[in-house]
């Protein structure tokens, strides 16, 4: 004989009433004679069916139980019991709460997701309050302080001689590589080269090898396992040989990936001591370069401001220069929200984003409660006369007040259900829009629904308690007459101060909203100076290619598609660096510039204006060596009278040898902009390529706007016709500056979105008040009409006092939003004026779209007859 | 005619069951005997909720008898009709006859099986 399963059996258990033995006793013989004629599945399964119809059972045989013993069970089943009547029977305003609420809910926890990811950045490594990035601030002369993530390799010997041994350092080298496997080829952009103590400052999640034996070998490197699945599938990788950039290395350790909540990425970590030969020789002799970024970690009670101070002493009596850095350690848990370095590693977060999401989050949960409040309340004070008659049959006030609140509870406990459900089907589009990847488990829904059913409980509390406070203030004569005079006082009550409140934080969202785009819009179509559109950006990448670089050049120039062909030193999308001493004619102290390396023809393929003189040319052969073009902020920052033609020395630097280049400024250009229009534009000198400055290291392509594939399929098939080592890669301007526009997009999309659904909350709120409003004035309204109002005063009447209370919001909210704005824009370069329309275009936009939601029921109000409306009773 | 309580089709037809199987009525041999005699489907929670009723209302009486090993050792609840039951079948069975002999000849064209 084969027994039910277990389950099947609690089951059957749980939906049956309690004490039934005879029951369970029914359904196991029943089980066995259906098995007789069926498979023990389907016998299982219909059985599971059969269970569920015990619950009726169950139910009413509980019900009768409770009847007869504890009244207060039975009271608050009354409660539970009148709640979903009301419900049911005030069907809009029941619908229209519970979804403002369950909106205003869902918003409010997927910002917090938001903020939450935010703030845990690079708080995964263990002690990671001890771990801080040494960055330094070096003065180059005028206004240009430059900070920056990065510092000299030989930072951290000059450091280790002033510090105890409570602090451990690290280097660390965020590089891109060629990676070979047998035969094929990847490019990897996340490869860190480390000190052999990476591990004792970060400590990483080993899946095997040790992080004791990892990185002390040359040739010992480390991979996540993304990366190893991704090269050797399922075999083991310990031990496996990787070439990168054609240097041999072997797996001696596999970690599991970092999470997204790190300011750095690392695939791969190699020993920077198995690379040295890949540096310039400027990066192990040069004390003011910025190749590499320091990492310490550092015992508690050090002192993390003495530490820097010694380390700025100790590096200043090397310093050959003038003007020693200064050097400041930050916490690596502020670097994602609070560091804009130079040489920051990835794109950053914003403290400022972070905040506002947060106020938003706030906002959007205070407009959805306070129409929870005054839906309930309103629709809870027609209830005058159900008041009355309880307080005549002897009902206190606590157990009134506890019907309300037990009522507004169900209400809330329906929206925290419609809440998950909505942040279960928004994540993904959501985790879009953030560029996350936020994934919740059971778990997080469980902790999620805990947080909203308290924040239910207590706005419960504060719903019920009101409309008791009031009705129960009445005497019994007038809730049973209902003469509670709801509006025709023009006092201005709680109710009216809600909506009030709901539209003055709209305003203020939209207005901000409005003005946001505008600064977004202004940046993306400014003229940067330069055509960024159809410009292809290409690595060189190793050097054997840049040898190349002429012929390469020569050829692409006869491909179709090409208009034109230029490089450069530096990416054209990135801040710039460089920095070089100029000295003019009658100056007694060198000024430091910003300089760009180019080749012929940079000006012309970036679309840059000359305004003055000429472009370096071919025809000249001392463009090499005695010509310097500049940009207007370098001719006023120098001084210049004429510019063109006026003397200038300077130096110039292949990365291992300084040697002096005094020349002449040939041409002045227009500013144009690297980057974005965060920065300002610096004064700025281009110097010819040569062999006494610093090699190319990006190509600059134009190509035609037409049949773009196929040109950048040439352009892959030229690349490997020169090289078989390395992957054709590219990446196209215009996209790399949109980059740079990332956080500004994101506030945007996240503010747009909460700004509608701000309105979108207060009108959800105000239709469902006016709807409640014209039912207790449908009498008022057919006197009205019977005296000879027409529907268009009526309207009139009706909305008036509502668009009263907008204006009003409207009225407070935009000097908030101005000032707010001021403060925001405050940040950027290049701003936009700001003026008074956006603030009058939200106050215009918010009465329009709140007499839209008022005019449904007021013209339905009026339009009806009125021998109805007054005999109503 | 003034009654307090009328009973249903399906109590009628589980009192009846119970009256047929004498003193063998429990739940799973009334759910067998109604499936075989009327071919027709009763869910166990149906039946036990019409049994409770019937018997919230006095129309049933029910006795815990033995325990059985294929019941996985637990008890039977035989039912019997009260004598309350009894008369509410019968008014039922009375209402329908006083019916059935008020119809004129030649209405009832079908002949009834045996």
């Amino acid at each position: 004989m084969r027994q039910p399963p277990v389950w099947l059996v609690k089951l059957f258990t749980v939906c049956s009433p309690d004490g039934r033995d005879d029951l369970l006793g029914d359904f196991i013989e029943h089980f066995q004679d259906d098995l007789e004629y069926r498979s023990y599945r389907a016998t299982v399964w219909s059985w599971t069916l059969y269970s569920m119809s015990m619950l009726k059972l169950k139910i009413i045989s509980n019900h009768n139980k409770v009847n007869n013993s504890n009244t207060t069970i039975i009271m608050i089943y009354t409660y539970f019991k009148i709640g979903r009547r009301q419900l049911v029977k005030n069907k809009l305003y029941s619908s229209i709460n519970v979804l403002g609420l369950a909106v205003g809910l869902s918003a409010f926890v997927l910002i917090s997701l938001f903020v939450y990811d935010e703030v845990q950045y690079d708080k995964h490594f263990p002690e990671s309050d001890q771990i801080y990035r040494l960055a330094g601030s070096y003065d180059q002369g005028g206004d240009g302080i430059v900070e920056s993530a990065f510092t000299s390799y030989l930072i951290l010997p000059a450091a280790e001689l002033v510090t105890s041994e409570e602090v451990t350092y690290t280097r660390l080298d965020f590089r891109s590589g060629v990676v070979k496997i047998v035969d094929e080829l990847f490019i990897e952009n996340e490869i860190l080269a480390a000190d052999s103590t990476f591990f004792d400052v970060f400590g990483f999640d080993f899946v095997s090898g040790s992080p004791e034996k990892v990185l002390r070998d040359p040739k010992g490197i480390a991979i996540d396992l993304t990366t190893s699945k991704k090269y050797f599938d399922q075999t083991d990788p310990m031990g496996q040989l990787i070439e990168i950039d054609e240097k041999t290395f072997q797996v001696v350790g596999v970690f599991n990936d970092l999470p997204s909540t790190t300011h750095f990425q690392a695939r791969i970590i190699l020993p920077i001591h198995g690379i040295m030969d890949w540096y310039a020789p400027w990066v192990t002799t040069n004390l003011t370069g910025t190749s590499h970024a320091t990492y310490f970690k550092a015992a508690k009670h050090v002192d993390i401001e003495r530490l820097a101070t010694n380390i700025e002493k100790a590096v200043g009596e090397k310093w050959i220069g003038e003007v020693k850095p200064k050097f400041f350690a930050q916490p690596i848990t502020d670097i994602h929200l609070n560091s804009d370095l130079a040489n920051e590693v990835g794109i950053n977060g914003s403290q400022t984003t972070v905040t506002t999401f947060t106020i938003t989050a706030l906002i959007v949960l205070l407009l959805a409660c306070i129409n929870y409040v005054n839906l309930s309340v309103a629709v809870a004070l027609d209830r005058g006369k159900e008041v009355g008659i309880k307080k005549v049959l002897g009902a206190g006030r606590r157990s009134q007040t506890l019907q309300f609140q037990a009522e507004a509870f169900l209400m809330g406990m329906l929206a925290v259900v419609l809440s998950l459900i909505m942040i279960l089907v928004a994540t993904p589009f959501f985790n879009q829009i953030t560029d996350k990847s936020i994934l919740l488990g059971l778990q997080d829904y469980l902790l999620i629904g805990t947080v909203l059913i308290a924040i239910v409980f207590v706005l419960a509390i504060a719903v019920g308690t009101f409309p008791a406070l009031f009705l129960l203030k009445d005497s019994i004569k007038d809730n049973l007459s209902g003469s509670r005079n709801f509006r025709g006082s023009s006092k201005f009550t709680l109710r009216d101060l809600m909506v009030s409140l709901q539209f003055f934080l709209a305003a203020i969202l939209i207005g901000s909203t409005l003005v946001i785009t505008q600064q977004v819009r202004f940046m993306r179509n400014k003229d940067l100076g330069v055509d960024s559109e159809h410009v292809v950006l290409i690595p060189f990448g190793a050097s054997e290619i840049f040898e190349k670089y002429e012929v390469i050049k020569s050829e692409l120039q006869n491909m179709p598609g090409v208009v034109a062909v230029t490089a450069s030193s530096v990416k054209p999308t990135n801040r710039i660096g460089g920095w070089r001493g100029y000295k003019t004619d009658g100056m007694e102290e060198d000024m430091s510039c910003p300089t760009v390396v180019v080749d012929h023809n940079y000006f012309e393929t970036m679309g840059v204006r000359i305004n003055e003189g000429r472009t370096f040319s071919k025809t000249y052969t001392s463009d090499y060596t005695e010509s310097y073009i500049i940009n207007e902020a370098a001719a006023k920052f120098f001084g210049f009278e004429n510019t063109v033609g006026e003397k200038l020395a300077g130096y110039a630097f292949t990365g291992a040898q300084w040697s002096e280049k005094n020349a002449r400024i040939v041409g002045v250009v227009e500013d144009f902009h690297f980057a974005s229009l965060h920065n300002k534009i610096r004064p700025t000198v281009f110097s010819l390529s040569s062999e006494i400055t610093i090699p190319l290291n990006w190509m600059i392509v134009r190509i035609s706007g037409q049949q773009i594939p196929e040109t950048l399929a040439s352009l892959d098939e030229l690349w490997r016709g020169f090289t078989s080592d390395r992957p054709f890669y590219f990446e196209f301007m215009d996209d790399e500056l949109a980059e740079h526009y990332q956080a500004e997009d994101q506030l945007l999309k996240v503010l747009s979105a909460f700004s509608l659904l701000s309105i979108f909350l207060g009108c959800l709120g105000l239709f469902g008040l006016t709807a409640f409003m014209m039912r207790r004035r449908t009498k008022e309204i057919g006197i009205r009409k019977v005296l000879g109002a027409s529907n268009k005063g009526l309207i009139g009447i009706l909305s008036k006092d509502f668009l009263r209370l907008v204006l009003l919001a409207n009225i407070i909210g935009a000097p908030v939003a101005f000032w707010l704005m001021k403060n925001w824009l405050a940040d950027f370069a290049y701003q936009i004026p700001l003026s008074a329309w956006p603030f009058i275009l939200t106050a215009v936009a918010g009465l329009l779209i709140a007499f839209v939601s008022i005019s449904y029921h007021s013209l339905k109000a009026a339009q009806t007859n009125p021998v109805d409306s007054i005999m109503y009773e | 005619m003034s009654r307090r309580y009328q009973i249903g089709e399906f109590e009628e037809i589980v009192m009846l069951t119970i009256c047929v199987l004498a003193d063998q009525a429990y739940g799973v041999a009334i759910r067998d005997e109604i499936e075989v005699r009327l071919s027709r489907k009763v869910s166990m929670g149906a039946l036990h909720t019409g049994l409770y009723r019937l018997e919230q209302k006095g129309l049933l009486a029910s006795t815990l008898g033995e325990a059985t090993k294929k019941r996985g050792g637990k008890p039977k609840r035989f039912y019997t009709v009260t004598i309350s039951g009894q008369n509410e079948l019968k008014d039922v069975m009375d209402s329908r006859q006083s019916l059935w002999r008020s119809i004129p000849e030649g209405v009832i064209q079908v002949s009834p099986t045996g």
